[in-house]
């Protein structure tokens, strides 16, 4: 540890996010602008030397040699991270330990993997890991008016609120699968702030040419779906019954799944939500 | 000491979290790491096992409950619609078999 932080003696600042008090030092004072825009949203300053994670960024700035490869290394406190020629990969690597260790310490809120979006004061939670469509259903929505929450992780309070996790979506492409990111501006929408109860679960998964026939979910058996999509329920398996247990409450459930993410979010806005959300 | 199924007394799981949601059980297994969804006559039973009471006083109390015929079976697991049974940490063999054999008709 100790050789560790001579690298890393340029630069580096704490912050608080969610509860979790995280430290970044880096070896190159040019990374600190892009690495707060790799945070998660809500996050804030602060000035205490201790923290419960530190982050090292060990990045090479010397001249470029033939037959050499300087590597750029992160490490989460004394374990290597990542290990890659590309400085966006390892913020990319960053973001991803930093998302995840949040989702799993923080006792203040509940995190599921989700795509969320708002309608008339209610949310709208989407289930799912990735692959399975919700980046694009959140994308419809946005286009249907809807508001922007997340695409990645529904984040629930004690009192079963959603808050918003807007970071730029994720889309893929179909034929590549890689993915670019998108503001919910640039795609005629715009991000929620303020948190939301759940007004609508949608549990499903993308198969072509099929036709979308949901079947209503019995609470229980949400809270349940909700808890495998959980990044803390090994960790604090009786916060997250608790949180759920309060978000599921009052919603209505759906699962099925769906063929093109038009006519199903179509259907959920005029059908379900329009009356229940009055 | 031999001792019949019936006379077993079912031990309180110490390592479950459990959670009332409407009418059902959400219990949480922290040995396996899986979750449970307990109907109505699942969750009875299941509040049933405190450790103190044996299979024939919970099958009486059931009875009493759920106004629905209980039979009392011997080594063989239950076919119950949505009953999972769960196994009991630290049990014998014998134990969870005895409490497995009660059957809802």
């Amino acid at each position: 540890m100790e050789r560790l932080y001579r690298l890393v003696q340029a630069d580096g600042f704490c912050f608080d996010v969610f509860g979790s008090r995280i430290g970044v030092r880096v070896s190159a004072s040019r990374l600190l602008g892009r690495i707060q825009t790799h945070l998660p949203p809500g996050w804030h300053p602060y000035q205490s030397p201790l923290v419960e994670r530190l982050y090292s960024f060990v990045v090479s700035d010397r001249e470029r040699r033939l037959g050499v490869r300087r590597f750029h290394c992160l490490f989460g406190n004394a374990q290597i991270l990542a290990r890659t020629l590309n400085e966006e990969e390892l913020l990319d690597a960053f973001e991803s330990d930093l998302n995840t260790y949040v989702a799993q310490t923080t006792r203040r809120r509940f995190f599921a993997h989700a795509g969320v979006v708002g309608w008339k004061g209610r949310a709208i939670v989407i289930p799912g890991r990735s692959y399975c469509g919700k980046s694009m259903l959140v994308k419809e929505f946005l286009k249907q008016g809807a508001t922007y929450y997340s695409d990645e992780f529904a984040v629930f309070d004690g009192r079963g609120h959603v808050y918003p996790f807007a970071r730029p979506l994720a889309i893929r492409e179909e034929t590549t699968q890689r993915q670019t990111r998108v503001s919910a501006e640039e795609l005629g929408g715009s991000t929620g702030v303020k948190p939301l109860p759940v007004g609508f679960l949608l549990f499903t998964q993308y198969r072509d040419s099929t036709r979308w026939h949901p079947r209503a979910m019995s609470p229980g058996r949400a809270a349940l779906k909700l808890l495998a999509n959980a990044l803390s329920a090994r960790n604090q398996p009786e916060q997250a019954l608790a949180f759920l247990e309060k978000a599921v409450r009052g919603a209505q459930i759906l699962n099925g799944v769906r063929g093109e993410a038009k006519d199903v979010v179509r259907t959920i806005l005029t059908d379900y939500c329009s009356a229940a959300f009055e | 000491m031999y001792r019949k199924p019936s006379d077993v007394i079912a031990p309180r799981r110490i390592d479950a979290i459990s959670r009332q949601l409407d009418d059902e059980l959400l219990v949480y297994d922290v040995r396996t790491n899986l979750g449970h969804r307990l109907n109505q006559t699942a969750a009875a039973v299941w509040l049933a096992c405190d450790g103190t009471t044996t299979i024939t006083e919970i099958t009486r109390g059931l009875q009493e409950k759920l106004n629905s015929r209980i039979a009392s079976g011997s080594n063989h697991f239950p076919s119950t619609q949505n009953v999972r049974v769960l196994a009991f940490k630290g049990a014998s063999d014998r134990t969870t078999k005895a409490l497995c054999a009660v059957r809802f008709l």
